[in-house]
């Protein structure tokens, strides 16, 4: 029943696309009109609405018969950004030329989607955020699940950009704007061309094939000013983690090989001077290092209270200056996720990169991300927590990092009516909706 | 898309030449086109909208649920569709006074509402609802219109207006005119091909599903033949009301007679049809002369508008029956058109009065296809030497051996008709098989028969004090002329009845017939009427939930179109941007700056600067200032691209 379902979903999914790449708004009513027309007159000793149906029918019959002879010989160019931002437009060149022998006239162009429809597995296994709250019917039919699932995968709805007139072998070029509606990977198929029928019902089209992927980034809120703790503290990596290559500073002397020293730091010179392993050895580094934790432990899913936690997250990696200290960015999906940016290590976007793609994990995936930030808490100057629940598990992590010496700022992001009665002081608790307005508290609260 | 001007008039008043309502359509048609003139507007709220649609939808809802009341649940939908211009135009008109020219989507739907409500980020559609309004119109007015004269030119008049507004400018208005001519063309054939379908299609259901309950004066089919159990329903088609007495000597209700058995069909050939003439104030139908001595009340159920009435034998009068016509065929059918889904009506009859023809070449014919069987049988029962009341007495002697069934296992063996399986071997089957059995063997023995169908009158109905005749007491008997005049024999097994109520009367049989009394009950009350005094209040409500909407703080002057512009952005009505037009295209990313020093040097400067300053100056433009900026756009001839 459910494959059959699937199924349905599937082809209503290929004629809903189907309609909307060819049907103009005109076309989109005459197709409305003639079924209700239909509907209306069904019975035809009853009344004659079937004869407008019947009109209508046939006029977009004929419209989509005319739109078949479009044709457009075109290479199309784009220049896509690498990134860009979840909710907020972004437009890219597209040069066209004209390589048919005829000037193209009427034309517009949209761009054109990889397939989003689910797979039969994933739709089965997924759940859209609040689901839970969903009729039977609908959960059991699942069409919001799947409309959700496309959804996310998909920027909205992109508007045509009509072309100038181009010449038989002119070019042309155009901007053309994009919306991301959520983080993640949007993936292009390419371009279509289209043309409406002399009618006006019904578009011709014709596809340029050229697949793209463009990364969108999380959105950001403004942060308040923080400032972090300027404790130094040592770092096992040492010259590793240097900003540079080349002779250091921090070379302190030489000494003999130990095992397990890299080999890198063997000074080959005094190898084979000495024809013994002589290794350089370096000043122990000090400097800050910050941990930005995203609890993805969430059981409503990826609901908006998720999303907006995703959201902070991406604020704080954009903020903070790594020129001169590490962040580390912990989260977990499958497994516990751990990077470092900062003094010659990841860049930033490359850590929103990697936001960009977080998924929501099972509940008890927080343990996991627990032992691995303890892990590591005597390295850190100040942690941040960035929290999609409250409980004694996160607020024991909160204390124990605070004992540990590590100044932690703890943010619980939850929808309104979920926030829990009675939070401490230092727990700055924030709701979708007002996420700015919330964070700017956060400069106040600190557990230390 | 924007429709062109005065399309939705035309289309209003096109609703009200179909559906009769022109003196309704015509302050619609002149309202919703007023705004073009009128310079008033209203700054309505989404809020506003909202209220305004609910109300529509209210109006929509009374309405039905009034003509549902009155007419019926379907007839209730398809007069409200009808109604629907007149209810949803303040939705238009809202539009159409408002300062935005649009509807919020969310004034439409109740879920975007919640939805909005929810996530007051929701970007919330503005909709034109001109289209949808046209096209509701054009629906409207061919709903419950079936005569509908003029409906296609009509619609095809309209449509061609709006895509002739909407075409694509780079199609040639040849090709444009071409194809909407085939288009038009092509319709036409389909309604006429819909129509055909929908007769054939019509008259399948009707032979397949319809039978029993409904009869053709032409042409009767029956079951004969038929393997497997024959479906019956439940569903009341008649009711009978009368003295008990007179009741007892009406089992048998008329409606159809056949002379002709041709494969498993009885039709009715070479009969003679004329029109019936009422009497006094159009209700009382005079059949035969005769002293009726009985009467009996009869209500029936309508399936279609020409229906056949059932009436008892020996009718001389049909009274109380408003049909706009009736007519009488030879073999005693009488059709009448009626409007309703039942029509009531008395019967009144007396022994021995015989309205319809007496029996004519075709009552004497056997059918090739059977003669040769009947004509043994004749011979074996010894027809030819007998009386003819003898004959009769003997061939009801012999049926009466046979079982009655409705079962039957297996087709006749090959080259056996039904009739002579029936006859021969199986000896059991339904009453179809015995009337038209007794009417070939009547015949074959010289005595002219007729096959004759309607209802049983059998079963009584404490519940509604009369007697009820279901869809499955469907019945066919024979009629012979015997000594002068036509009798009914019904050569079925008088157990036929027991047999049928007892195998098909389901077990919520009680509970629905309560139903069905309850339903026919509420299908003969009085219609609800409103007076004027009701109208005028109605009328007075809206006039004061239409004032409290638009008081005071929210007129507006000025004409829609300027005012959205505003609406949009500042400095949207520059006149700067008619003269860019008519220059070369800038390229992409190219400044305007750039993109004037580029294509004509020094020429618009101080337009460009005075441009900059009304669009993006908080302050805007003095008025001496904006007058400069109108005249140095205008007066600049643009430089041939």
């Amino acid at each position: 029943m459910r494959r059959l379902i699937y199924i349905a979903l599937r082809a209503v999914s290929a004629l809903d696309r189907w309609l909307r790449e060819r049907l103009t708004i005109a076309g989109w009513l005459a197709l409305g009109s003639a079924g209700a027309a239909g509907a209306a007159g069904i019975d035809t000793n009853q009344g004659a609405s079937y004869q407008a149906a019947m009109l209508l029918a046939a006029l977009l019959l004929l419209a989509w018969g005319a739109s078949l002879l479009f044709r457009a010989r075109v290479s199309v160019q784009r220049e896509l950004p690498r990134y860009a931002t979840a909710g907020e437009p972004f437009s890219y060149a597209v040069a066209v030329a004209n390589l048919g022998a005829r000037a193209l006239s009427g034309v517009a162009m949209v761009e054109a989607f990889r397939d989003p429809r689910p797979k039969y597995e994933d739709w089965k296994r997924a759940r859209e955020p609040g689901e839970e709250r969903r009729n039977w019917f609908d959960r059991n039919v699942g069409y919001f699940r799947w409309r959700w699932l496309i959804e996310r995968v998909t920027p909205e709805t992109p508007q045509e950009a009509p072309l100038p007139q181009i010449a038989a072998g002119a070019r042309e070029t155009l901007r053309l704007t994009l919306t991301p509606r959520r983080r993640g990977r949007i993936e292009l198929a390419g371009l279509t061309l289209n043309r409406t029928d002399p009618l006006g019902l019904v578009k011709g089209l014709a596809r340029v094939a050229l697949p793209a992927r463009v990364i969108a980034l999380p959105r950001r809120y403004r942060l308040p000013r923080l400032s972090l703790p300027g404790r130094r503290k040592h770092q096992p990596g040492g010259v590793s983690l240097a900003s540079s290559v080349g002779d250091s500073e921090e070379f302190l002397s030489l000494r003999e090989y130990r095992p397990g020293d890299p080999l890198q730091r063997i000074h080959w010179k005094s190898f084979a001077r000495t024809g013994r392993p002589i290794v350089k050895e370096f000043q122990d580094e000090f400097f800050e290092r910050h941990a930005l934790v995203l609890d993805t432990a969430s059981r409503r899913g990826e609901d908006e209270a998720f999303e907006d936690a995703v959201a902070v997250a991406a604020s704080f990696v954009y903020t903070i200056e790594t020129q001169e200290c590490l962040l580390d960015l912990l989260f977990v999906g499958s497994e516990v996720h751990h990077s470092t940016a900062g003094r010659g290590q990841l860049h930033a976007e490359q850590m929103l990169e990697a936001l960009a793609g977080v998924r929501a994990s099972e509940p008890a995936g927080f343990e996991r991300l627990e032992r691995a930030v303890l892990a590591q808490c005597t390295q850190l100057s100040s942690c941040i927590l960035v929290l999609v629940a409250w409980d004694d598990a996160r607020r024991g992590l909160a204390e124990r990092l605070a004992a540990s010496g590590v100044e932690v700022r703890a943010l619980l992001v939850c929808a309104r009516e979920d926030a829990p009665r009675e939070t401490p002081a230092w727990l700055l608790v924030v709701h979708p909706g007002e996420i700015e307005s919330g964070l700017a508290r956060l400069e106040r609260m600190v557990l230390r | 898309m924007s429709l062109p001007p005065f399309l939705v008039g035309a289309a209003v008043l096109f609703w009200g030449w179909q559906s009769g309502n022109l003196a309704i359509a015509a302050p619609i048609a002149l309202a919703l086109e007023a705004p073009r003139w009128v310079r008033l507007r209203f700054a309505l709220e989404d809020a506003d909208y909202a209220r305004i649609a609910d109300l529509c939808a209210v109006f929509f809802v009374g309405t039905a649920v009034v003509l549902a009341a009155n007419r019926g649940v379907a007839h209730g939908v398809i007069g409200a569709v009808q109604w629907l211009p007149a209810v949803l135009s303040p939705v238009l008109l809202a539009q159409r006074l408002g300062a935005a020219d649009r509807v919020p989507l969310t004034a439409l739907f109740r879920y975007l509402r919640k939805q909005k409500e929810r996530n007051p980020r929701l970007k919330v559609p503005m909709l034109d609802t001109g289209g949808v309004y046209v096209a509701l119109c054009v629906i409207a007015a061919g709903v419950g219109n079936p005569l509908a004269r003029g409906y296609y030119a009509g619609v095809a008049l309209l449509v061609a207006w709006a895509l002739y507004a909407l075409r694509p400018r780079h199609a040639s208005l040849r090709a444009w005119a071409l194809l909407f001519a085939a288009g038009a063309g092509l319709g036409y054939a389909g309604q006429l091909g819909m129509s055909e379908l929908q007769t054939w299609i019509g008259g399948w259901i009707a032979d397949w599903h319809m039978r029993g309950a409904e009869s053709d004066p032409a042409r009767g089919m029956t079951d004969i033949g038929t393997i497997g159990r024959l479906k019956q329903r439940d569903t009341i088609v008649a009711r009978v009301y009368g003295a008990p007495q007179d009741v007892a000597r009406t089992r048998l209700l008329h409606r159809a007679s056949y002379n002709a058995y041709a494969g498993t069909t009885w039709v009715g050939r070479r009969t003679t049809r004329g029109d019936l003439q009422a009497e006094e104030g159009g209700a009382t139908w005079t059949l035969a002369a005769g002293a009726a001595d009985r009467r009996v009340g009869i209500a029936l159920r309508v399936e279609r508008r020409r229906t056949l009435l059932a009436l008892p034998p020996g009718v001389t009068r049909v009274t109380g029956l408003a049909a706009t016509e009736a007519t009488r065929t030879g073999l005693g059918v009488v059709q009448v058109a009626v409007d309703g889904d039942w029509i009531q009506y008395g019967a009144e009859f007396g022994p021995a009065i015989v309205h319809y023809a007496p029996p004519a070449v075709d009552d004497d014919q056997l059918p090739p296809g059977e003669r040769a069987t009947f004509s043994r049988l004749a011979q074996e029962l010894g027809l030819a030497g007998l009386a003819p009341e003898q004959a009769v007495r003997r061939v009801m002697q012999h049926l009466s051996g046979y079982a009655y069934s409705l079962w039957r296992e297996a087709p006749p063996p090959a080259g056996v008709t039904p009739l002579a399986d029936f006859m021969t071997r199986t000896k059991s089957g339904h009453c179809e098989y015995f009337a038209a059995s007794a009417v070939l063997l009547l015949r074959a023995a010289g005595i002219p028969a007729r096959y004759a169908t309607g209802y049983a009158v059998m079963e009584y109905s404490a519940l509604e004090g009369a007697y009820v005749v279901r869809a499955r007491h469907a019945h066919a008997w024979t009629r012979a002329w015997v000594d002068g005049r036509w009798i009914d024999l019904d050569p079925t097994p008088p157990d036929w009845f027991g047999e049928e109520s007892s195998r098909l009367a389901p077990a919520w049989e009680g509970v629905a017939d309560f139903l069905r009394w309850a339903a026919y009950r509420w299908s003969q009350r009085e219609e609800l009427q409103a007076s004027d005094a009701w109208w005028a209040v109605l009328a007075g409500l809206v006039v004061i939930l239409g004032w409290r909407l638009l008081r005071g703080k929210r007129v507006l002057r000025g004409s829609s179109t300027e005012m959205a512009q505003a609406r949009r952005y500042q400095g949207a009505d520059s006149e700067f941007y008619e003269l860019t037009k008519s220059l070369p295209r800038r390229a992409a990313g190219e400044t305007l700056t750039a993109w004037l020093a580029r294509v004509a040097p020094g020429k618009y400067e101080e337009a460009l600067r005075l441009h900059q300053r009304y669009r993006f100056d908080p302050k805007g433009l003095e008025a001496a200032e904006r007058a400069r900026l109108r005249e140095l756009c205008r007066a600049s001839p643009a430089p041939a691209a």
